[in-house]
Order: structure tokens, then C-alpha cells, then sequence
């Protein structure tokens, strides 16, 4: 019986192994990729239409409200999510009772750079199309840093949801 | 009656040893009970599989497989590179036993080839072959992470620019495989934490050995590591066989460093991997195994008695003669000294057996 046939069966079988490793590997990082994301909670101007800040409110990822934080004027956050898409929803409460005035909700995908990239929470609030904002940190760090005009105009550039 | 009672205390009396060595220390070290059952689950947890590794070339006859550290220096750079991807918990895991895998694979292969250019000294070989590859993995780590290979992350890479730093937190990757499935009990007054997950993957490595004795290359090795020669002439490929026998233990011993360095929590790029075949070897021996024969039994037995004595002779050392330094010398000079009994051991049982067999062949009896 010739050798052949099986040697091909076997290259195959090999094969396939090979790239069930490979994507198991792809889905690994993805599933278990984490990313370093800044939340911020202040007055921000998208396409010309002005979201005002949460003075009080509380901010829920993924659903896990045992891990609701508590958002206050001017915040900054910084938070760590692991994987590729995310829930924020962002309570707008009353300071005096903690009654929720207004909620939104808003998927999110990983694929904009983190480093450049801020999510708004007061645009997410005002159920803007745009909730990214660029990073000044980062945008400092760069030795040609674009101005503030020219980030507004350059729309198209910015990752939409 | 009495001459079996006799071949159990000799054939267990390096357990038997350590057991009553044992007993002696922990009352003395003060220990509560409690606390020593937590130290050793969180041992067996952390180094069973490691110990693991080190059966399968045992069953082919190439006796203690020094060049794990071969695999667990793979296991290291799959680490990095998990770390360097910011990919944490246990997918973060998976992904670094993936990536050590084919690195795991060549240079098992690599090992497994050398040694058969070296039967009947493997054991040497593997351990100077280690010493060789681990010059290879520092200019890998310590030149060409950062230069050549893509490795970007602040949190690994020296402030220069390149190389790989000597501490590395592991951050996100700490404890995941051992929180996955965690059991609290009471014991006392102290709650013993059972990392359910761990040992549910050492028991699957566990079932994988027995299973793997009983299909036909598991037959081949146990036939290689009886009797090469018959093996040879019953049409075994010999050479291919322990290559795959060291190939296996290589890359486990990969997922085996994976697992010890997420329980420990930081990596230490240039050293953790160079005591992990020496204590891996001297808790498999202290389990009552040999060169040439080693059960499951044997790891679960070693890691324990071994840990034990790493856990309770400093405290034991210091009240003896307030000096904790005393513990510290006797588990250096047990790890060396166990594998040193245990290699002069073998070849007096050898010597002992080729002079029966000559004995044999002179029609003369034994005694």
C-alpha cells in the first residue's frame, strides 16, 4: 500500500492542529486582551453641540453594578477592561437622594488607540453619536501636536461607535 | 515476612527518612496545623506539575530530565510575551503555555537529539546542556527583546530601551489559575484556601500519564527504558521515541513554570528557571522514586515531604540554635545532597545487578 495517502493525511491533520493552536491563541489575546482606558467627566463640545458635566452620578461596566463608581464633577478615571467590547452605563443622580434623574447606555469596542483616546462621560450621558475625545496628555507628548481647532475639524479621524 | 518488611524500608528509605525528619522538626518549629496543611496545598498546587514532567522521560530510561529548565525557560518567554500584550486572568495564561509551546517543542527536540548522541549520560548532558541554553535565553531576553523582538512595555523593558528587567510583577496574571475555582475550609482557627482549578489540571495531567502508558508509544518508551537494545531489535524506533519522550517533558514543563510563576506572583527573569529542574528533581527522588522508575505517587509524596522541610526547617533551625540561617543550609544541602545519594544509589543497584547476573551466568546462587 502506498505511503502517500497517509503522509498527506497526517500533513493535514498536522495543519489543522497547528491553526486551531493559532486561533486559539487569536482568541485568547482578544477575549483576555486588557486595556488602560480614561473615563472623563467634564464639559466637552462635540460637533459643535455642548454636553454639559455630571455634577453627581455613578457609572456601571459592564452591568456589574456590586462595582458601580461613584462619578463626581471634573473626574478623571482610569479603568482597566479586559476584552474587546463593554457596557458603560452612566446613572445622572440627584446628590440629595441618590434617585437616578437620567440614564444611558452605550457599547463600546476596543479598536481606537487608548492612549490617544478618551471616553466622555458627559457625551455617553447626552447620547452623543461621538464619545471619544482625544487625550491632552498624549497629545502634549507629541512633538507635533495638533491644535485644538485643528482636532475638531479633523472629524473624520476619529473612531465613531 | 521480615525480608519483605526489609525491602520496604529499603526501597522507601529516603521517604521514610524525611517523614521521620519531619517529625521532628515541626514540633520544634512551632508550627499550628492550619497553617502547614495551607503551605503545602499551596505547594502541591504550585509545583506538582512540574514534578509531573519529569515521569515521562524516566519511563524511556533516560533517567531525571535535567533539561527541563529548557521548558521552563520557554514557559518564561511565554510569560513576557502575555505581559507585554497586556493579556491577563487565564486567557492570559492559555495564550503564554501557547507561545512557550512551539519554543518548548524545538528545543526538546534539540535536547531530545543531543541526548541520543549521549546515551547512557543523559542526565549530564541535560544538566550542562541547560547551562548552555540558558546562556542562549539571556542574550534572547537581554539583547534581543526590545532590539529584535517586539517587546515594548514600560513594566518590562529596562530603562535603556532593551533587555528584559530581572524582577517582573505579574500583574493580572497573579493567582488566576489558582482563584479560578477557589475552596475555603476552616482548620482550626485558619482558613485553608484550595485551589480547586490547579489541581483539577494536575489531576487531567495526572489521568493523561495513565493513559499515556497504555498506548503503543507509552508501551515503546517502557520497553526502550527496560531494555534498549531489545527494543531496537523488536523494530522500535528507539532515538525517535525519546526525543518525543524529552519533547513531551520539555513542553510540559512549560505550562509546569507558567503555573509556578503565576502562584509566586513575580518572575524573576534570570534565575527562576534555574532551580526549577534541581528542586523539581530532588522532591521527585524524596518521594521515594529513582532514576529509573518513578510513579505518580512518588511526585504527590516528594512535593510534600520536600515543602515540608523547606517550610519548617528555618523556624526549626532557629530555635534550635537561633539561627534561621541553619534551615536555609540544610534545604540547600538536602536538594543537593538527595540527588547525589540518589545518582550513587543507582549505580550501586547497577553494579549489584550486572554482578548478579555474571553470577547468573556462572550457575553460582545469589546471596
Amino acid at each position: 500500500m502506498s505511503q502517500a495517502p497517509m503522509r498527506i493525511r497526517r500533513f493535514i491533520i498536522r495543519t489543522v492542529l497547528i491553526l486551531l493552536l493559532i486561533v486559539l491563541g487569536m482568541a485568547m489575546y482578544n477575549i483576555g486582551r486588557e486595556y488602560s482606558v480614561l473615563l472623563d467627566n467634564g464639559t466637552v463640545t462635540i460637533d459643535g453641540r455642548e454636553y454639559p458635566v455630571i455634577a453627581y452620578g455613578s457609572l456601571i461596566i459592564d452591568g456589574d453594578e456590586r462595582k458601580a463608581i461613584d462619578i463626581w464633577e471634573d473626574d478623571r478615571l482610569l479603568q482597566k477592561l479586559v476584552g474587546t467590547s463593554h457596557t458603560l452605563r452612566v446613572l445622572v443622580l440627584d446628590e440629595d437622594d441618590d434617585s437616578a434623574q437620567k440614564t444611558a447606555e452605550r457599547k463600546i469596542e476596543m479598536d481606537f488607540d487608548t492612549r490617544e483616546w478618551m471616553i466622555s462621560l458627559a457625551a455617553i450621558a447626552g447620547e452623543s453619536e461621538r464619545i471619544l475625545i482625544p487625550n491632552p496628555i498624549y497629545i502634549g507628548e507629541q512633538e507635533t501636536a495638533p491644535l485644538d481647532d485643528e482636532i475638531q475639524d479633523d472629524a473624520d479621524g476619529i473612531p465613531e461607535f | 515476612m521480615m525480608n519483605r518488611l526489609k525491602q520496604f524500608l529499603i526501597s522507601n528509605s529516603v521517604p521514610i527518612v524525611f517523614v521521620g525528619l519531619s517529625a521532628l522538626a515541626i514540633p520544634i518549629s512551632g508550627y499550628s496545623a492550619g497553617y502547614l496543611v495551607q503551605e503545602m496545598i499551596t505547594r502541591l498546587a504550585r509545583n506538582s506539575f512540574l514534578v509531573l514532567s519529569l515521569l515521562i522521560p524516566i519511563m524511556a530510561g533516560m533517567g531525571l530530565n535535567f533539561g527541563m529548565v529548557l521548558g521552563a525557560m520557554a514557559g518564561q518567554i511565554g510569560l513576557i510575551f502575555a505581559i507585554n500584550w497586556s493579556v491577563v486572568g487565564i486567557p492570559g495564561l492559555v495564550l503564554a503555555s501557547l507561545i512557550s509551546m512551539p519554543i518548548a517543542v524545538f528545543l526538546g527536540f534539540v535536547c531530545g537529539n543531543v541526548l541520543n548522541r549521549a546515551k547512557g549520560r543523559e542526565m549530564v548532558t541535560s544538566y550542562i546542556l541547560g547551562f548552555f541554553t540558558n546562556g542562549v535565553y539571556q542574550f534572547v531576553v537581554l539583547y534581543a527583546m526590545g532590539n529584535i523582538l517586539p517587546v515594548t512595555s514600560p513594566q518590562l523593558i529596562l530603562s535603556r530601551g532593551y533587555g528584559i528587567r530581572n524582577a517582573v510583577t505579574l500583574t493580572g496574571l497573579r493567582l488566576a489559575l489558582d482563584r479560578a475555582m477557589n475552596f475555603q475550609f476552616k482548620l482550626g482557627d485558619f482558613t485553608v484556601n484550595m485551589p480547586i482549578g490547579t489541581f483539577l489540571l494536575i489531576g487531567v495531567f495526572c489521568l493523561f500519564i495513565l493513559w499515556f502508558r497504555g498506548t503503543k508509544l507509552g508501551q515503546d518508551m517502557r520497553a526502550i527504558g527496560q531494555d534498549m537494545a531489545a527494543a531496537d531489535s523488536a523494530g522500535i524506533a528507539v532515538e525517535r521515541t525519546r526525543v518525543i519522550a524529552i519533547i513531551i517533558s520539555t513542553v510540559l514543563a512549560a505550562f509546569g513554570q507558567v503555573i509556578f510563576l503565576q502562584n509566586i506572583g513575580t518572575m524573576n527573569t534570570y534565575n527562576s528557571h534555574e532551580q526549577t529542574g534541581m528542586f523539581s528533581i530532588a522532591a521527585l527522588l524524596i518521594g521515594g522514586a529513582t532514576i529509573s522508575k518513578a510513579s505518580i505517587s512518588n511526585v504527590f509524596i516528594g512535593v510534600t515531604l520536600f515543602h515540608l522541610m523547606f517550610v519548617v526547617s528555618p523556624t526549626a533551625g532557629k530555635e534550635l540554635i537561633g539561627q534561621a540561617q541553619l534551615g536555609e543550609y540544610f534545604r540547600v544541602f538536602v536538594s543537593y545532597g538527595i540527588i547525589a545519594a540518589a545518582l550513587v544509589l543507582h549505580a550501586w543497584k547497577r553494579l549489584r545487578e550486572r554482578q548478579a547476573s555474571r553470577r547468573g551466568l556462572r550457575g553460582e546462587t545469589q546471596g
